[in-house]
């Protein structure tokens, strides 16, 4: 009952909000106010069908920014509330935080020759070898830096400073407390005639140990240099860095270098990179990787190269690519005696077809671990037809393959659906889940998605998901299986 | 150790937290007014140049759009808003892209365009830190169209087909007819 009480408030809420919005006629501020609102609410269901084990989880977002001249104030309070928190998923990002957090609080200053903020902010610094600390919303990493930044730029040099606590998302969910990691450091860059740059960039952090306890220290730096444009159609970049870790048991080094290419002629564009990281991953960092955005890549020992050809063909709009990549460990190198090493061979060729009334991704990846023996496999297919000017019908799957000699995982996702314009899509998926030595799980599910306005979005889901690797952005994590009913009312003033 | 987040407690009654967060809400809703103008930015460009939108506004019709080149409703929608770019140019019509790549993997950026024939201006927002202000919750793609007042006139979240010929309309009025100071935005 209690339940149903929060869904309906929560529908209350957002037809108020639409209607607000519509009586809302004042006169322009001389400052400007802009922001968003969320409201998510999570009816989980027990596996077992146990109503014991039942839970809800509604969290309330209110994100706003007022900017007045060169400065923007920016604050995000979220309120969060499990009905039993016992129950929560352990795979669940959010279930540590606190009921009510001020999740962003910021001071923001831009003019022609300066920026910096002060409160929290998300950074990069070497292209991601020496600092990688981004919110990712399709995964829920949102655990920016709570501290200071400030970039001055002079004629041909930009400075960037930054420092402050920042924490990591997953690993504390995995072990269930905060870890409080401090960060500060800075880049140089500078524009050199002819369109080249040479820069350089460090970090030093420390890092809240999980055993024994106490704190590592990590100091990386890195040299990159480049060109945006050679003779029009080449742009190369490199970058070289190097880690060293103290903590509990000695000092480690590692290195990483990156190296990438890309040029054009006629209807083709090519893409290489050369990568050769050794001991080099640590908490915030994340190197450059050309691999596909979706699928998972490992940066601490892995060297090798890549090369990327796309071409329009016949100039329609119809995108064929192809990827082959080459890559081994340093186990030879580092293992007393030498090892097997740890080779991988990955390709995948994809065709997309962007213009017209059909739009048609079709996608093979295939990665396979010789040393291993475990092969990966990814399949994609998305066909979205017009069925009028502002209507389109969407078919789509989607599997993932983990295949060795001893066990293989299948999960496949399909969905179709029906778009029309500017209002949203209902959609129907269908997701099933093969292990060797278990028995089939199928997942169904309705999906809808209603814009009353261009400023607001309601998205409903009932059914069931298999959770499982989902990877967005470069960056990967399991989501855990879900069941039940979801609604979330985003409105954006 | 000390936190890295501001925390604060609620009374511990469900019905009293709910009470407070509504006041907070509602109180917001009041005593707010809809964004008349877009929040300015300042990003490098692809050579390493920098761009700001401030120094564009109230003189042209801009699109900004926030895209990255894994987001597929973003790759469906680049090729109308190059179409509207070569079509509505000369008279005043600017498309932004504001990429919103991770340095990790920007290098596929530039051949990613080269392959699809973009030429509007496409800037870099590799920290999200921009698109954070339009949009907290970073749906992509997310565009806002910019009358020549300088003044917000529509919001475009996400992108499904036929959105396009909607835009298209918005911008033909917006060229057709200047939007007056202070025109109320419905975005």
């Amino acid at each position: 009952m209690v339940r149903r009480w929060i869904l309906a408030v929560f529908l209350v809420l957002s037809a108020s909000v639409g209607t607000t919005q519509d009586q809302e006629q004042s006169p322009t501020p001389s400052f400007r106010l802009f922001g968003q609102t969320t409201s998510y609410l999570e009816l989980n269901e027990a596996e077992d069908g146990n109503s014991d084990e039942d839970y809800t989880k509604f969290k309330q977002l209110l994100s706003f920014n007022v900017e007045w001249s060169k400065w923007t104030v920016g604050a995000q309070v979220e309120y969060l509330y499990y009905s039993d928190p016992e129950l929560a998923d352990r795979l669940d990002l959010d279930r540590l935080r606190d009921t009510l957090e001020l999740r962003r609080y910021y001071v923001d200053y831009t003019s022609d020759h300066f920026q910096g903020r002060l409160g929290t902010f998300f950074s990069s610094l070497g292209r991601g070898l020496t600092l990688f600390v981004q919110k990712n919303e399709a995964l829920g990493f949102d655990e920016p830096i709570h501290g200071g930044t400030a970039t001055v730029t002079f004629d041909h040099i930009d400075v960037t400073v930054l420092g402050g606590k920042v924490t990591e998302p997953v690993l504390q969910n995995q072990y269930n407390r905060d870890f409080e990691d401090t960060v500060w450091g800075g880049r140089i860059l500078a524009r050199l005639p002819h369109d080249f740059y040479v820069g350089g960039s460090f970090v030093h952090s420390e890092l809240d140990r999980f055993y024994p306890e106490g704190v590592d220290d990590v100091d990386v730096w890195s040299l990159e240099a480049g060109n945006a444009e050679i003779g029009g159609v080449l742009d190369v970049h490199a970058e070289w860095a190097e880690l060293e870790r103290v903590g509990a048991f000695g000092t480690k080094e590692g290195y990483g270098g990156y190296l990438s290419a890309s040029s054009y002629f006629g209807p083709f564009t090519i893409l290489g990179e050369y990568k050769d990281y050794w001991n080099f991953q640590y908490r915030y960092n994340s190197p450059p990787n050309a691999g596909r955005a979706i699928e998972s890549y490992s940066h601490n020992d892995v060297k090798g190269p890549r090369l990327i050809v796309s071409a329009d063909i016949l100039s329609i709009g119809a995108i064929i690519s192809g990827s082959y990549g080459w890559f081994d460990s340093h186990k030879k190198e580092t293992s007393p005696g030498g090892t097997g090493g740890d080779s991988q061979n990955e390709w995948y060729v994809t065709l997309e077809e962007i213009a017209g009334p059909v739009y048609f991704l079709s996608s093979y990846f295939n990665r396979n671990w010789a040393d291993r023996k475990i092969r990966e496999e990814h399949i994609i297919a998305d066909l979205h037809l017009s069925t009028g000017e502002r209507e389109e019908f969407i078919v789509g799957y989607d599997q993932r393959l983990e295949k060795s000699s001893y066990f293989s995982v299948a999960t496949h996702r399909s969905y179709a659906g029906y778009s029309v314009s500017p209002y949203g899509v209902i959609s129907v998926r269908y997701a099933w889940e093969d292990k060797s030595g278990f028995e089939t799980e199928d997942f169904w599910g309705l999906e809808l998605q209603y814009l009353p306005k261009p400023t607001m979005t309601l998205t409903l889901f009932g059914g069931a998901d298999p959770g499982g690797l989902v990877c967005a952005g470069g960056q990967c994590r399991i989501e855990p299986q879900f069941k039940g009913y979801k609604a979330t009312f985003s409105w954006r003033f | 150790m000390a936190p890295t987040h501001c925390k604060a407690r609620l009374p511990s009654s469900i019905f009293s937290r709910a009470a407070v967060l509504t006041a907070i809400v509602l109180l917001c809703l009041t005593t707010i007014a809809p964004a008349a103008s877009p929040p300015d930015f300042k990003l490098k460009d692809l050579e390493g140049d920098w761009f700001t939108l401030g120094d564009h506004l109230g003189k042209e019709v801009i699109y900004v759009t926030f895209w990255a080149t894994w987001c597929v409703p973003c790759r469906r929608e680049m090729p109308h808003l190059q179409e509207m770019a070569d079509d509505f140019g000369d008279q005043g019509f600017l498309v932004i892209g504001v990429n919103t790549d991770p340095p990790a993997t920007k290098s596929k950026i530039k051949p990613y365009l080269r392959r699809i024939k973009i030429t509007y201006p496409t800037v870099l927002d590799p920290n999200s830190n921009v698109l954070d202000k339009y949009n907290p919750t970073r749906e992509l793609p997310y565009a806002v169209l910019i009358d020549r007042t300088g003044n917000v006139h529509e919001i475009f979240p996400g992108y499904r087909a036929g959105d396009e010929i909607r835009l298209r309309k918005a911008v033909e009025s917006l060229l057709a007819h200047d939007s007056q100071p202070g025109e109320p935005s419905n975005g």
